[in-house]
């Protein structure tokens, strides 16, 4: 498990990053979190945000997608840097597991009507399932 | 139609006109290559295939929301304050990719410019509900 006190540590140790600033001035979350970006001689930008919140734990999902899709290395690499070893190249990262698409749970919570943390505990499918039961018995 | 640029300054209002009465116009300017003058109704139109897939993920602290589209998440305590999240991530991502062309010429940014758009056209209701709209093919 990681903290966003991790992730920060990883993008000040990693070299590259800077800090950019928040372009949406007045709007209630967007001050709750540093953003960050590196340039690789590519030319691709990777770019990330720290939640100011330091001490929570991210989640495993999306620490997945941070350290893949976001920070573009694997999860041993991240985890070599926090922990101040030299990192040991070519090591998979880790998979995420099947996410619930987004729309199914606006769906779940505000149509159905069901109860946030009813919703937590479905895996995909039975998410599916509920939803489907609910549009069966609407017809 | 094509038209200069000088032509286009000076007569713009009735291009304008055209432009919201679905008459595109394409307007060059020498070494600087071509714009088009668009009307929203008819952009929000193009840009509807592009759909938004966010994935939820319900964590041990709470609730985060990946969104593959433009590689950014929201997050929060619970799912309404990481939908928020998320939609104020989305309206930082845009300023970032108007105001920096580096990052909007970047490989692996440049394919985000069809949602990019989707998003500056639409205001935060109409983003949210954009955002976690049920796929058509669902239905």
């Amino acid at each position: 498990m990681a903290t966003f006190r991790d992730l920060k540590t990883y993008l000040e140790r990693d070299g590259g990053w800077e800090e950019i600033p928040n372009l949406v001035r007045g709007r209630r979350r967007v001050g709750d979190h540093w953003r960050y970006r590196r340039v690789l001689p590519d030319g691709t930008v990777l770019r990330t945000k720290v939640s100011h919140a330091l001490d929570e734990e991210i989640g495993a999902d999306l620490l997945g997608h941070i350290v893949r899709d976001q920070l573009g290395t694997t999860m041993q690499h991240f985890r070599d840097v926090v922990a101040g070893r030299l990192p040991e190249p070519g090591t998979a990262s880790e998979e995420t597991p099947e996410p619930i698409p987004g729309w199914l749970v606006e769906r779940l919570i505000h149509t159905v009507g069901l109860p946030e943390e009813e919703v937590r505990a479905m895996s995909p499918e039975e998410a599916r399932a509920a939803w489907e039961r609910y549009r069966g018995g609407e017809q | 139609m094509t038209i200069v640029f000088s032509q286009a300054r000076d007569t713009l209002a009735d291009l304008f006109d055209a432009a919201v009465t679905h008459a595109p116009t394409r307007i060059a300017r020498r070494r600087s290559g071509e714009a088009v003058l668009i009307g929203r109704e008819d952009l929000l139109e193009l840009t509807e295939p592009f759909a938004f897939r966010p994935a939820v993920y319900f964590e041990a602290a709470g609730v985060s929301v990946w969104l593959p589209e433009l590689e950014v998440w929201g997050r929060g305590p619970d799912f309404e304050s990481a939908r928020e999240d998320l939609v104020d991530e989305v309206r930082q991502y845009v300023e970032e990719y108007l105001a920096d062309e580096r990052l909007r010429t970047a490989p692996n940014h440049r394919p985000h410019t069809p949602w990019v758009v989707k998003s500056l056209l639409l205001d935060d209701e109409e983003l949210d509900k954009a955002l976690f709209a049920e796929p058509a093919s669902t239905g």
